[in-house]
């Protein structure tokens, strides 16, 4: 291998050949001080006259001294590693000693040194008490998705579940825990709740993310007391390392188009702006499974979002950041127009959101004390229709925190803060409407909060994190939700153990939460004014890393999982197949399970990421203990990654299996399968970089072209149920025409109905 | 007697397989320098980078390698999240904050405008950059590299 670097060879000379007494006449000599902006010298600064061989550093004082230089004009330059060059015209005459001084600017711009790239770089925990998974962008790149919902079905324990065979709206479960119980961030602020979670996790675009971190199990105190499932934090890309301008457009054999464009510039000298823009298309319907219904929802979708930063003195933070999602969604009958929107004659589920969120962080100008100040605030518009029933609600939230971070003794890392969340809700449903039912009373929630959590670092092997939170909720009183979190590692970190508890407290919504409870298929009953669900949980995590004399590097990640929850309010979908019930659980919910992850880097630059979770969520009540619908006892997932290095070509196999799932029926007589069958949905992606700028990228998606079975909407043909006849108590009678007693149902879903793709894409990048 | 200890633990240390490099002090740099013109290895990682941990547990920790760092190089790590300045050769560096990395981390260890952990760079004794490595250096290519330094 040749020297990379051969830009600065010749001054390696400089050093080695002092100049022979020549005939030039008198020789004089030049010194100076090498200072630096601040007035402080430069230590070791190379000074050379330029085409010469002649030359010196500066010594640990900053001072140089360049002898036996013949009389003649000259240019001088200082230069060093940190700094700018600089350059200056002297004049030498015979005999003299000559003084230059030279002040070296800050050089800004990056070292662009000549380098080499391998194929082994970058993904692994941070160093917190708190078990925190982090997945870079690249990972996701792995298996290329539009948006953040579809990307995490790359990571094992968590699945993005639809909800809906119709409008495929979905929510992230995270160890078998359903979307409520997950708490999704964006740049660590609570950005995505209620409504949001149910049509908002498909406008994140995927190419929003510089990294995502995921907690399973009780995050911290700092995160408030919902997030005692799991926390996912989309954390957004870091003006410095966003490339000037990109592009990336792909398209699949469905014509599902995405497109991402990205642009970075300067506002005035103290600010730069980041700005993305993600459009997504799906607009071509397709039927292969003849049941009448559009496979896959129709979606025509924008997100804009934007990221201003400014500099400040002493590096302090600043940042605003501000998002928009329009989305126009629909899925129904493959004759659906618009025009029958709301109607009973076409069925239709059609959604118009409008959404915007602004938020910020803002570092307070205090010297030596570190006091943050982050802000959200967000609307969010849905306005839908399924079949002839309307749902049209409105939701803002406003939420703002301040914490102060300060190091009380070296041991004792102390977070202090204080937060307030205000959240206004209203919609067209009896939920918001006063107990008499007589008029319109939207929710207004106020949300303060103090907590406070201490960092305790025992010694090098012990780390313990304790936090306590007091919320105030102004309908449901005092929540305390304390958290604990310990860490031992040993030494040179291979083995780590993590063991954390913490509580829950969850004020369900069930219309802006439970997308079945709007699909118009089935009456919403509530037999009791509910109470806020509580939950206990407690999270073992072992992490042990090897590593070969052939250097092979093998991390394994095994945890062990347990949440009990009293008060669960659960949706009742068996009592009456016409109804959804919900009612505070008077037994217990418990989920429990197991879950490992490997990883493993040979030399060679095959990486291979595998994952498996074994789990049981049960309710109990006094009628006996029963499987949680729409769970799985076992996942995994995988994903292989290797370069031929010859042809710079990266091949990325990603998939997951799943084990049966129970399913909703409507009734004894329902002729469909209680459970789905073990299912594996895998991927295979080619990306080939060009040259710099450019890189196209291809593969096949749902390569065993798997789809759930052809009957998962019930009565798909009588959509309004109008040839279905019921009894008195409202339940479906067999009939000849219907011998199944079956209703309209499309809630029996566990996978996107959609097989075998190809895909393909380009990349334009401009650093 | 007491030398002839000194000795002999000093060949007990040489012969346990278990080797590390010592890093120094950023701030050490300057005197020992003056001391001594040495090159200079630095190698930058975050603590969540799991081929930063492979190239420190299987390539640093290697005897020769860890040897041949000691003795010819000052060797430094960065940790490009860190949130302290610092100063390196006498200019300081703020440290990392949510908009970006270490300033010293971005300034060195950027490949193209992008950030690959680990990345791995050696100066030369005029305090040049000679090499850069995005990515794992394997104990192959650090012989190589050795090699062409000679």
């Amino acid at each position: 291998m040749p020297f990379r670097n051969a830009l600065h060879l010749h001054l390696i000379f400089l050093f080695a050949i002092i100049p022979p007494q020549q005939v030039f006449g008198q020789l004089g000599t030049i010194s100076g001080t090498v200072f630096q902006e601040n007035g402080e010298v430069v230590p070791f600064a190379n000074v050379y006259l330029s085409n010469t061989n002649w030359g010196a550093a500066s010594d640990e004082n900053g001072q140089f001294k360049i002898n036996n230089i013949p009389p003649g004009e000259y240019q001088i330059h200082a230069q060093f590693i940190g700094f700018s060059r600089q350059s200056k015209s002297i004049a030498l005459s015979e005999n003299q000693n000559l003084t230059v001084n030279f002040e070296l600017q800050y050089s800004n711009l990056d070292l662009e040194e000549v380098v080499i790239t391998g194929t082994m770089k970058e993904m692994s925990k941070k160093n917190s008490p708190v078990p925190v998974e982090v997945y870079t962008a690249k990972y996701f790149a792995n298996n290329k998705n539009p948006s953040v919902f579809e990307s995490l079905q790359n990571v094992n324990g968590v699945r993005p579940q639809l909800n809906c065979s119709v409008c495929n709206t979905g929510d992230i479960h995270i160890n078998g825990l359903e979307g409520p119980y997950t708490m999704v961030l964006i740049d660590g602020m609570p950005i995505v709740s209620g409504l949001s979670t149910v049509y908002g996790l498909t406008g994140i675009p995927a190419s929003l993310i510089e990294q995502v971190e995921i907690v399973k199990g009780p995050a911290s105190t700092l995160y408030g007391s919902e997030a005692v499932g799991g926390l996912i934090n989309v954390i957004t890309k870091k003006p410095s390392t966003a490339p000037l301008f990109s592009a990336d457009v792909f398209t699949t054999s469905w014509l599902e188009t995405n497109a991402d464009i990205g642009a970075k510039f300067h506002l005035g000298k103290k600010a730069s702006s980041l700005l993305g823009v993600n459009y997504f298309k799906y607009s071509d319907p397709l039927d292969l499974n003849n049941d009448g219904f559009t496979d896959i929802t129709l979606q025509d979708r924008i997100s804009l979002f934007n990221k201003i930063s400014f500099d400040r003195k002493d590096n302090r933070i600043f940042n605003i950041g501000m998002r928009y999602v329009y989305e126009d969604r629909w899925g129904g009958e493959m004759n659906w127009r618009p025009a029958f929107r709301g109607g009973d004659s076409i069925y239709g589920e059609s959604i118009y959101t409008n959404r915007w969120e602004v938020f910020g962080n803002y570092q307070l100008p205090i010297v030596d004390e570190n006091f943050n100040l982050q802000f959200s605030a967000n609307g969010h518009h849905q306005n839908s229709v399924y079949g002839t029933d309307r749902y049209i609600a409105d939701q803002r939230i406003a939420f703002s925190q301040l914490t102060w971070n300060k190091k009380w003794t070296p041991s004792n890392d102390v977070l202090l803060g204080v937060a307030y969340r205000y959240t206004y809700y209203d919609d067209n449903t009896v939920a918001t409407y006063a107990a008499d039912s007589s008029r319109n009373s939207p929710s207004y929630i106020h949300l303060p909060g103090l907590f406070i959590q201490d960092q305790v670092t025992i010694n090098e092997f012990n780390t313990l994190l304790l936090g306590l939170r007091y919320d105030h909720n102004n309908i449901h009183g005092n929540i305390f939700s304390p958290r604990i979190n310990y860490k031992w590692n040993s030494k040179k970190e291979k083995t780590i153990i993590r063991l954390s508890a913490g509580n829950g407290f969850r004020v369900a919504n069930i219309f802006t939460e439970d997308h079945a409870a709007l699909t118009g298929a089935r009456e919403v009953v509530f037999t009791e004014k509910l109470q806020p669900e509580q939950s206990v949980n407690v999270n073992l995590n072992v992490v042990q890393k090897f590593y070969t004399k052939n250097q092979t590097y093998v991390n394994l990640d095994g945890s062990i999982f347990y949440t009990f929850f009293s008060n669960r309010i659960v949706p009742d979908y068996e009592i009456n197949p016409n109804q959804i019930i919900y009612a505070n659980l008077d037994g217990q919910a418990i989920s429990k399970g197991v879950s490992l992850n490997a990883d493993i880097v040979w030399h060679s630059g095959v990486k291979i990421m595998g994952g498996a979770t074994l789990m049981d969520v049960t309710i109990e009540e006094n009628d006996g203990k029963q499987r949680q619908l729409l769970t799985e006892n076992f996942t995994g997932v995988w994903s292989i990654e290797y370069t031929i290095l010859p042809y710079n070509l990266t091949i990325n196999y990603t998939g997951n299996v799943y084990s049966p799932m129970r399913l909703p029926l409507l009734g004894d007589l329902d002729n469909r399968s209680e459970y789905s069958p073990w299912f594996s949905i895998q991927n295979i992606q080619l990306t080939k970089p060009i040259n710099d700028q450019w890189s196209v990228y291809g593969g096949v998606k749902n390569l065993l072209n798997f789809t759930p079975a052809r009957n998962s909407i019930a009565r798909s043909f009588d959509p309004f149920d109008k040839n279905v006849q019921f009894d008195a108590n409202g339940n479906a009678v067999p009939t000849p025409e219907n011998p199944n007693a079956l209703t309209f149902d499309p809630s029996y879903v566990y996978a996107a109905n959609q097989g075998i793709r190809g895909f393909i894409g380009i990349k334009y990048t401009l650093k | 007697m007491k030398q002839l200890l000194l000795i002999f633990q000093f060949f007990l240390l040489s012969l346990a397989a278990f080797a590390q490099v010592d890093w120094i002090n950023f701030e050490e740099v300057t005197t020992q320098l003056a001391e001594k013109k040495k090159p200079i290895v630095l190698f930058i990682h975050t603590d969540w980078c799991k081929i930063c941990k492979m190239q420190e547990e299987t390539v640093f920790s290697d005897e020769i390698v860890a040897k041949q760092i000691n003795n010819q190089f000052y060797a430094l790590k960065l940790n490009a999240e860190e949130k302290q300045s610092l100063t390196f050769l006498g200019r300081t560096y703020a440290g990392a904050t949510a908009n970006r990395y270490h300033e010293l981390a971005e300034y060195l260890g950027k490949s193209n405008k992008e950030f690959y952990f680990p990345t791995l760079i050696i100066l030369n004794e005029q305090l040049e950059v000679v090499y850069k490595k995005a990515g794992l250096v394997s104990k192959e290519e650090w012989a190589e590299w050795m090699e062409e330094m000679k």
